[in-house]
């Protein structure tokens, strides 16, 4: 029996080998803050980070979704990905105001 | 004058032969005879010519057709057999034909196909100007394996890789109407993209201006999470491919 349907159906996301684990994250983010934040924080701030992308596109498009369930969506989050990427490749090349 | 109306020329000067020097060579020619060789090759370059001009078509080297078809009556000249009671340029007129067929097809298609292939799908194409000429119908696949005796898998297989020498290169020069070729104009240029669609341009731009925003909504925070996972930051190599990053 397979034990986790949603993921077999939706597939996976994978992060690239450059992105970072969460623990990576977590202690980047204990030592410039100086206090521990842990692991579980960090999937939370990333997680809660999605939902209001996907509630903000929803709002622009008017569209009724579950942010919840898109942010979860493979497709989303390579989209979002590859959005960023080409952002950043653009803002190097023309060195335009936008950063992200 | 060019080459090519030289060798018209050339040839010219050799005489056609009658059925009597044709054997009287054969047999020479069978006891390695080098010079009647030579001369019933000579003797019938203008049949391998003649032969060659029915296969010529804009776009193909008549010198590489003439070539072509030299070939074939040198392979007739060498397996010749007088004792059958033929006349020699019977004989030599299904060499030529085939080795000249076979070179157009190869100067005439993109697509390489096999010789036994393309001959099959000639002779299927031959076969049904016959049969609508005569009986007014074309014939079915079944009867058409049946007369050209081969199975039906492989005649289906021959009239595919028949059509495959129909393609011609996108980026073949267009030729103008008064025969000159246009060098910056290939065909491709000329065939419309139906998938790109302007409006969907502006569209997917405008999703991507919104995805920018609401990017932008996030806290410091929760951008540096989101580009630190994602392996956007200053010293991450974002220029790798798509398979890098799935």
């Amino acid at each position: 029996m397979r034990k986790n349907k949603w993921k077999t159906e939706q597939g996976y996301f994978t992060v690239p080998k450059e992105g970072k684990t969460f623990k990576e994250i977590s202690s980047i983010l204990s030592d410039e803050e100086g206090k521990s934040v842990p692991q579980s924080t960090v999937s939370n701030i990333f997680r809660r980070g999605l939902v209001k992308i996907a509630n903000h596109i929803a709002n622009e498009y008017e569209k009724d979704i579950d942010a919840e369930v898109i942010c979860r969506d493979p497709g989303f989050r390579s989209s979002l990905m590859d959005v960023m990427r080409q952002t950043k490749q653009n803002n190097k090349k023309d060195d335009s105001s936008i950063s992200i | 004058m060019d080459m090519f109306t030289q060798y018209f020329k050339s040839i010219s000067k050799y005489p056609l032969l009658t059925r009597e020097q044709e054997v009287e060579l054969a047999k020479k020619i069978e006891k390695g005879d080098v010079r009647a060789r030579e001369k019933m090759i000579n003797s019938n370059l203008r049949l391998a010519i003649s032969i060659a001009k029915k296969y010529y078509r804009t776009g193909i080297n008549l010198e590489d057709l003439v070539q072509e078809s030299n070939i074939g009556l040198i392979k007739a000249v060498d397996k010749f057999d007088w004792r059958k009671g033929n006349k020699f340029s019977t004989y030599a007129t299904w060499w030529i034909t085939q080795s000249v067929r076979k070179e157009f097809l190869k100067l005439n298609s993109v697509i390489d196909v096999p010789g036994h292939a393309s001959t099959l799908g000639w002779k299927y194409h031959e076969l049904i100007k016959v049969t609508q000429k005569d009986y007014g119908r074309i014939p079915t696949i079944e009867e058409a394996a049946n007369i050209l005796s081969t199975s039906k898998v492989t005649l289906k297989n021959a009239i595919d890789a028949y059509k495959l020498q129909n393609c011609i290169s996108m980026d073949m020069p267009i030729k103008s109407s008064d025969g000159g070729g246009d060098s910056n104009r290939t065909f491709g240029d000329m065939i419309p993209d139906d998938d790109i669609d302007p409006l969907l341009g502006i569209v997917t731009r405008s999703v991507r201006e919104v995805v920018i925003d609401a990017i932008s909504t996030l806290t410091e925070k929760e951008q540096k999470v989101i580009r630190l996972r994602f392996g956007i930051y200053e010293d991450a190599n974002t220029d790798s491919s798509l398979e890098d990053i799935q």
